[in-house]
């Protein structure tokens, strides 16, 4: 069932200073789109394509100029309070630069428990139990709930973002290129410990990257946007194979595996995903 | 004759935690070689960016360049003097590496008055060394002000602006980390180039093997301030041999479905 949903969403900026408004700049046309429960959709596209304008429309941040998102079929400009309350625990983001996603004066406890403050009816009590389940789920110690964010590296307290997100028992995660200012290493064992965290609890996510390494890696479905429009949509099995011209400049654009002059190992089981490993 | 061997060795830089010395970078050497890329790579946080600036002598407030010295072609050298004669650097964020109430032609000029270039061969210079990068109307891009301009678009004016001077070493600190995947294309693509046209050497700072494989012919592994493991890239990819560079090239390769022999 469709949990989350687009149609034909268009939207764009128009910037106003003492001079008058400048001229409307569209940032998505026409766009249609959904997301079903327990799946993992990518959205890849180069910077400035307008994936991250379609998640701040998608989870309620801005209202689309023209076309409706609906959440559960209601759509999201007209819904009741109760639906209101219950899309803001429904949906979650993450965002890419961890450090300005937190406050700063805050602890790591207090940052992940916020969510459960305005959006549950827990007893402090409960809300830090709650705190240190989530924090143990995403590998961090119940410990690391004293921590403020400026004594954790940036893999840990994207962590500590995640565990935020998990906070209201989400059905879809946004990942705003949550991964992409970590190191390799770090990028995989976060995405890892998603996939774990969805095969536990069937959850969704949409994420949002540049990279299609990642995607083949992580994802069930891509949808390559570029110019505002999403122009191509496949199914991903092992190696995409992807056709529209924008979609082939990202496809041509990854990096090799291998320096050249390097005797390059036959690749066994190429069509398989393997798990992600991080530690060999 | 411009210099073809650049060697930094014992550099040690420290800092003060709590009342005790930390050692940040410990006993690093490097030998960058013209025509050559050598790579520094290692997981964030393991000194690789304190190195540069270490050699630079840009150190942030706070930490301390103990030790070290640095020789060309066997000569030896003062660090400060490096900087924009014989090495120049670019860096990982375009967008806070500009002035944003500077136009690009003012970023220009500050760099040719540096240099100590007249003003009349300069402005030939700067035309040349934009075109050079892949920027296709100079005249209307010396204009621009940083916020009207792409990430990438900036990532090539720092790279025209430091093959200004034409000096014979550059120290690239992940030119391509902030950049999607088809402007990171033609960052290295141009980095190449300017290895291979002008006979630069470059120290390449990075994290992401993949940029490695693309661009390195030697590579250094540093972990926690030293130097685990140098080697030609292909060795590295082939045979790593110490475990912090199993593990980084394990981590690469794993996003492309293979495994590290």
């Amino acid at each position: 069932m469709s949990l989350l949903s687009a149609q034909n969403v268009s939207h764009g900026y128009r910037s106003f200073s003492l001079l008058g408004r400048s001229r409307y700049h569209p940032v998505l046309g026409d766009v249609s789109m959904e997301i079903g429960r327990g799946e993992t959709l990518a959205l890849l596209g180069r910077s400035g394509c307008g994936k991250s304008t379609l998640a701040r429309l998608l989870i309620g941040l801005e209202t689309p100029m023209h076309g409706d998102i609906r959440f559960e079929r209601k759509p999201l400009n007209n819904l009741s309070q109760a639906d209101r309350l219950a899309l803001r625990c429904a949906v979650q983001m993450v965002f890419q630069d961890s450090i300005s996603a937190v406050n700063p004066r805050k602890t790591v406890g207090e940052i992940v428990a916020e969510p459960l403050r305005h959006l549950t009816d827990m007893t402090v009590a409960q809300q830090s139990q709650r705190v240190v389940e989530l924090l143990e789920s995403v590998e961090l110690s119940a410990e690391d709930a004293e921590k403020r964010p400026a004594t954790m590296s940036g893999g840990q307290l994207q962590r500590v973002c995640i565990a935020r997100a998990l906070a209201p028992k989400p059905a879809l995660v946004i990942l705003d290129e949550a991964v992409s200012n970590l190191d390799l290493l770090l990028q995989i064992q976060t995405l890892d410990l998603l996939r774990g965290l969805q095969e536990k609890s069937g959850l969704s996510f949409l994420f949002i990257t540049h990279d299609l390494r990642l995607v083949e890696r992580f994802c069930s479905r891509v949808m390559v946007m570029d110019g505002g429009r999403i122009v191509e949509e496949v199914a991903v099995r092992g190696e995409v194979r992807l056709e529209h011209p924008a979609s082939k400049q990202l496809q041509d654009a990854i990096l090799p595996a291998w320096p050249r002059g390097c005797a390059k190992p036959d690749l066994a089981g190429d069509d398989v995903r393997q798990p992600m490993i991080a530690n060999v | 004759m411009s210099p073809t061997l650049l060697s930094i060795s014992d550099l040690t830089v420290t800092t003060q935690k709590h009342g005790k010395t930390c050692k940040l970078v410990d006993g690093l050497s490097l030998d960058i070689t013209s025509r050559r890329v050598l790579a520094l790579v290692g997981a964030s946080g393991s000194g690789k960016s304190l190195s540069c600036a270490a050699c630079l002598d840009v150190l942030p407030a706070g930490v301390k360049r103990q030790a070290g010295q640095v020789k060309l072609d066997g000569t030896g050298i003062n660090f400060a003097a490096l900087r924009g004669r014989i090495v120049s650097s670019i860096m990982q964020n375009p967008r806070s590496a500009f002035n944003p109430v500077m136009t690009m032609k003012a970023h220009a000029r500050e760099t040719l008055k540096a240099l100590g270039l007249a003003r009349d061969t300069g402005n030939v210079g700067i035309l040349a060394a934009f075109r050079d990068v892949g920027l296709d109307e100079p005249e209307r891009i010396l204009n621009l002000h940083p916020f009207e301009m792409s990430g990438g678009m900036l990532q090539r004016v720092m790279i025209a602006m430091a093959l200004l001077g034409d000096p014979p070493f550059l120290f690239a600190d992940e030119p391509t980390t902030d950049l999607d995947l088809v402007v990171q294309k033609h960052i290295l693509d141009l980095l190449e180039s300017v290895v291979a046209r002008r006979g630069m050497g470059i120290l390449l700072v990075t994290h992401d093997m993949g940029v490695v494989a693309r661009l390195a012919d030697d590579v250094a592994v540093i972990d926690a301030g030293k130097i685990v493991e140098k080697a030609p890239v292909q060795q590295i990819f082939e045979r790593p041999s110490h475990r912090v560079t199993r593990n980084l090239v394990a981590a690469h390769l794993s996003l492309y479905g293979q495994e590290v022999a």
